[in-house]
């Protein structure tokens, strides 16, 4: 039985349903979206006892608004946006009651980009092809299928204890692994490593890129050295997972996130591994620089084992 | 020190080509959780064919720690948990698959069943506002718009992958005298059921999308619904066919009036429509 939690008052730049992704679908075109920074979303929903893939709110950068319709517990991780309740400032990590009128609020951005609001009981809204998270590009899931507006209503479903219970609680760990201002992310060099010179290559895994305000969910845009591919080939287009640094005939490389289409005809120079990927969720652009470091695969798979058991491990404090 | 340890990172990729040595495939890492599978042969539908036969004996074959496969013009890509499949089991069993002949060879251990291709048939109102690119695609190709309906309707084509947006469906080939570029500048929306071409593909818009791929007419067939069974109309490795139908036959296809036999053998529901041309 859902019931309305919040009122959206303003929604800021963009804030989104999303939980870890709807996985299963990209052969049919359909991509697996879900929250950039997975393990802020999982802390979330832990911390309000929620089950780690109930839907969240994905909040970008500033200017979000709500007021509490129900009695509920929340709690907000990922980015540092100002978040307040009622004017007074909330600490990240820790889940809060809310009561019917309270207002919920984020200042503007001190670290990272994205924050995570999740809600006792899991944002309710109708799963399709077995997720919550919003499709922007095709238009599936979330809240019908689009980012929220100010006066939408957000409903919840039931707590999974108590709310007194829930409220209250830590996390033993960060509320969320942000960049530095000059960050470096792991990726494993390819699949068309071999489609670009080694002075290109040389210029990739060395400099550092600035972060262009064109970037959104689907990807970051870099500008830095120039890295074209050798010329005279076509990418007929395959699978691009989240992660794919495809660079296209101008140089300019494109990191891909999880808002990302299935199929890109663009060469990839490498891919950053999957426990990095939340860090690029994190960067802002005109603030971080991005600089990338070549692992082989073996070390990207043993840093996955460590990042895993942690992701799975306890987080709760006390 | 870094371009030692980026030079280890290049040639690292797991040597895996000499266990591939008697298939073309090659099979390289496309970051941690996903491998890229892929023949050097050009695109096209024999390309197209050989990877979903190896979609198919994938599936067939269950390896734990699989979690999705995406075709593309002449790759695979196979995502997967590293924590369950090593990448080098997943290489071995590629370089294990023998791609066989389809007919009569059913003794093969690894003989991939095939899937049994269908023919659908597409319902097309061209040109007009159901087609607002067909005067360019004329100017462009220096054909009439008759001449290139009866091209897009004149053969079968071939569903490549379902790509970009929920249920698109790429298809070719299109015949050389139809290939066109995209537009200059792609349209803010399209509506779904614009079919357009682009290169020496066809496509079905699904869904109101942005869109540049000249638009040439608008099928009344829903091709993709995810609440529906099944949710694609199209599926890799079917055989499309276009056939034009009048502005009526459009509209009551449209409102559920007249039904439209996709994958069977005409019109049901006794109307004896068929269209003309657009």
């Amino acid at each position: 039985m859902a019931a309305p939690v919040l009122r959206i008052l303003r929604p800021g730049p963009l804030t989104t349903v999303q939980d870890l992704g709807r996985h299963g679908y990209q052969a049919e075109g359909v991509p697996v979206a879900g929250a950039l920074d997975a393990p802020a979303l999982r802390l979330a929903n832990r911390l309000v006892g929620n089950a780690p893939d109930d839907a969240g709110l994905e909040i970008t950068l500033m200017g979000f608004e709500a007021e509490a319709l129900g009695e509920t517990v929340a709690a907000v991780t990922g980015a540092d946006l100002g978040a307040r309740l009622n004017g007074a400032e909330l600490p990240l990590g820790v889940s809060f009651r809310m009561r019917p009128g309270d207002r919920l609020a984020f200042a503007g951005p001190r670290a990272g980009c994205r924050a995570y609001l999740a809600i006792a009981g899991g944002v309710a809204v109708p799963a399709v092809l077995g997720s919550r998270s919003t499709d922007l590009l095709g238009r599936l899931g979330g809240l019908a299928g689009r980012s929220l507006r100010a006066g939408d209503v957000i409903e919840a479903g039931p707590a999974s204890a108590p709310l007194d219970s829930l409220a209250g609680r830590r996390l033993n760990c960060d509320a969320a692994r942000l960049p530095a201002t000059d960050c470096t992310v792991r990726a494993v060099v390819g699949p068309q490593g071999d489609w670009f010179s080694p002075e290109a290559l040389g210029l990739f895994f060395s400099r550092s890129y600035e972060v262009l305000p064109q970037s959104d969910r689907m990807g970051l845009r870099l500008q830095g050295p120039a890295v074209p591919p050798l010329p005279g080939r076509e990418l007929p287009s395959e699978g691009t997972p989240p992660g794919s640094v495809q660079v296209a005939g101008d140089g300019r490389p494109i990191v891909l996130l999880a808002g990302c289409q299935t199929m890109g005809g663009y060469p990839k120079i490498a891919t950053v591994i999957t426990p990095d990927l939340p860090l690029l969720a994190q960067v802002r652009p005109g603030l971080n620089r991005v600089r990338f470091a070549a692992v082989t695969l073996e070390e990207a798979h043993d840093i996955l084992k460590k990042w895993t058991l942690w992701l799975e491990g306890p987080v709760i404090a006390g | 020190m870094a371009a030692t340890k980026l030079y280890m990172a290049i040639m690292s990729f797991p040597n895996h080509q000499a266990l591939l040595k008697e298939t073309p495939w090659r099979i390289r890492p496309a970051g941690d959780r996903a491998a890229l599978i892929g023949l050097p042969a050009a695109a096209g539908a024999a390309a197209a064919a050989r990877v979903l036969r190896l979609r198919e004996w994938l599936h067939l074959r269950g390896l734990p720690g699989i979690v999705e496969t995406v075709p593309g013009f002449n790759t695979l890509l196979v995502y997967y948990d590293p924590l369950v499949l090593p990448y080098a089991l997943l290489a071995r069993e590629v370089g294990n698959w023998r791609d066989r002949p389809l007919a009569g060879d059913q003794t093969a251990p690894h003989a991939a069943r095939p899937a049994s291709p269908r023919l659908v048939r597409v319902p097309v109102l061209y040109g007009g506002e159901a087609g607002p690119d067909l005067g360019r695609v004329a100017e462009l190709t220096g054909l009439c718009p008759e001449a290139i309906v009866a091209a897009h309707t004149g053969q079968e084509y071939t569903v490549f992958f379902l790509g970009f947006i929920p249920g698109f469906a790429y298809m070719g080939e299109l015949p050389p005298q139809l290939a066109v570029p995209r537009r200059e500048r792609p349209r803010p929306t399209v509506p779904a059921g614009a079919v357009g071409l682009a290169g020496r593909q066809t496509g079905i818009y699904p869904s109101e999308s942005p869109g540049g791929w000249q638009i040439i007419g608008r099928t009344p067939l829903v091709v993709y619904d995810p609440h529906r069974e099944p949710r694609s109309l199209l599926r890799p490795g079917d055989r499309v066919r276009f056939e034009a139908v009048t502005a009526d036959l459009f509209m009551s296809i449209l409102a559920g009036r007249a039904v439209w036999e996709a994958t069977g053998k005409g019109l049901a529901s006794g109307s004896d429509e068929r269209g003309g041309g657009g």
